[in-house]
C-alpha cells in the first residue's frame, strides 16, 4: 500500500453500555488526495468515453477503456483506488449517456447536419428506427430534422442540460458533493424532458416518426432504452452515502 | 444519555447505504465484493449501468458503422 498519500481515516461508532456514542479509528480509508496513477486511468477513461460517447466510433474508444480498467486495478492493488467501483461505473455510463445523445442532437442542431457523413448517419438511423430523421430531412430552414418540437428539445438539452450533466458527472467521479448535487438536479431535469416533453411529442406523430421506419416502435425502444439513467439512477443518488464525497470545487 | 440504538443497528442508517462503512474501510473494496456488499436495490442500479453502459458500446461498435457503411455510398438521401 502506498503511505505517501493522506488518507481519510476511517472511523467506526459504537454504542456503549451506557448508550453512549464512542468513536473509534480504525484502519485508514481511501486516499483522500489523486495518486498519478489514478490520476493517469482517468485520463484515459475520459478518451475512451469520448470516443464511445461519440456512438459512431465506439470501436475506437474500447482500448483506452480497457487500459483504464487495468490501470484502475493496478492502483487498487497499490492501494490509491481513490473511489469506489460501483461509482466509477455510474459516472461512467452518465457520461456516455449524456455524450451520445450531446453528440446526435449537437450534429443535428447545428450545421453540421450539411456534412456528408452526419447527413448519411441521421437519414440511416432514421429509415431503421425514426422516420423523423429520414423524411424531409434538411428541409427546414434550421436544417436536420424537420420536427419543430424536437428542435425545441434540442435546443433545451445541447446548450443547459448535457453540459450540466457531462460536469456533474465529471465531478461526481472524483467524488465532489456538487457532482453529485448536479447529478440529482440533472436527472430530475432529464427525467423531466425525456418522460414529459419527448416521449409525447415523438408518439403524437406517430405516422411521421415511428410509423415511417422498418422497424418502427420496437426499434425505437431498442435504441432508446439504454437512455434511462435518470429513471434507474435517481434512486442510487439519493441513498448513495453523501459521506463519501468531498467537499470544496 | 439518550439511546443511540437504532432499529437498524447501532451505526443507524448510513450503514445500509451504497458505498457506506462497509465499501470505504481499509480502502475501496474489489470490484466483486463491493458488488456483494451494496444493497439489493443499489446493486441493481449498479448492474443495471453497467448492461447499459455495454449495451450502448455494442450499438456504436456494430449498429452505428453498420449504418455508415449500409446506406454510406450511392444512398439518396433527399
Amino acid at each position: 500500500m502506498n503511505s505517501s498519500l493522506k488518507r481519510q481515516p476511517v472511523k467506526q461508532s459504537s454504542a456503549t453500555r451506557s448508550g453512549q456514542l464512542s468513536t473509534t479509528e480504525v484502519l485508514p480509508g481511501p486516499p483522500t488526495e489523486t495518486s498519478a496513477l489514478m490520476k493517469k486511468a482517468d485520463r484515459y477513461m475520459l478518451i475512451g468515453l469520448i470516443f464511445v460517447g461519440t456512438w459512431a466510433f465506439s470501436a475506437f474508444g474500447l482500448p483506452f477503456l480497457i487500459y483504464s480498467f487495468l490501470l484502475m486495478r493496478k492502483a487498487q492493488r497499490q492501494g490509491e483506488l481513490s473511489r469506489p467501483w460501483s461509482v466509477t461505473i455510474v459516472g461512467a455510463f452518465c457520461i456516455v449517456d449524456v455524450a451520445v445523445n450531446y453528440f446526435g442532437w449537437g450534429t443535428d442542431l447545428l450545421p453540421s447536419h450539411d456534412t456528408s457523413i452526419i447527413e448519411t448517419l441521421w437519414t440511416g438511423y432514421g429509415k431503421l428506427f425514426d422516420g423523423g430523421y429520414y423524411l424531409n430531412y434538411n428541409s427546414t430552414p434550421l436544417g436536420g430534422l424537420a420536427a419543430p418540437t424536437e428542435k425545441t428539445l434540442e435546443f433545451a438539452c445541447i446548450f443547459v442540460m448535457y453540459p450540466m450533466r457531462i460536469a456533474a458527472a465529471w465531478a461526481f467521479l472524483h467524488m465532489k458533493k456538487w457532482g453529485l448535487q448536479g447529478m440529482i438536479i440533472t436527472s430530475w431535469m432529464y427525467l423531466s424532458l425525456w418522460f414529459v416533453y419527448y416521449l409525447p411529442q415523438i408518439s403524437s406523430n406517430f405516422d411521421h416518426r415511428w410509423g415511417g421506419s422498418i422497424f418502427g416502435s420496437i426499434g425505437f425502444w431498442f435504441i432508446g432504452l439504454v437512455f434511462v439513467s435518470p429513471f434507474v439512477l435517481i434512486p442510487y443518488f439519493y441513498t448513495v452515502d453523501r459521506s463519501m464525497f468531498k467537499d470544496g470545487p | 444519555m439518550t439511546d443511540t440504538t437504532t432499529p437498524l443497528g447501532d451505526k443507524g442508517f448510513n450503514e445500509n447505504l451504497a458505498g457506506g462503512d462497509q465499501a470505504t474501510r481499509g480502502g475501496v473494496l474489489p470490484l466483486i465484493e463491493e458488488m456483494r456488499a451494496l444493497p439489493t436495490f443499489q446493486r441493481g442500479a449498479v448492474l443495471a449501468s453497467l448492461m447499459f453502459l455495454a449495451t450502448i458500446v455494442i450499438q456504436g461498435t456494430i449498429l452505428m458503422p453498420l449504418i455508415l457503411f449500409r446506406f454510406g455510398w450511392g444512398y439518396n438521401v433527399g
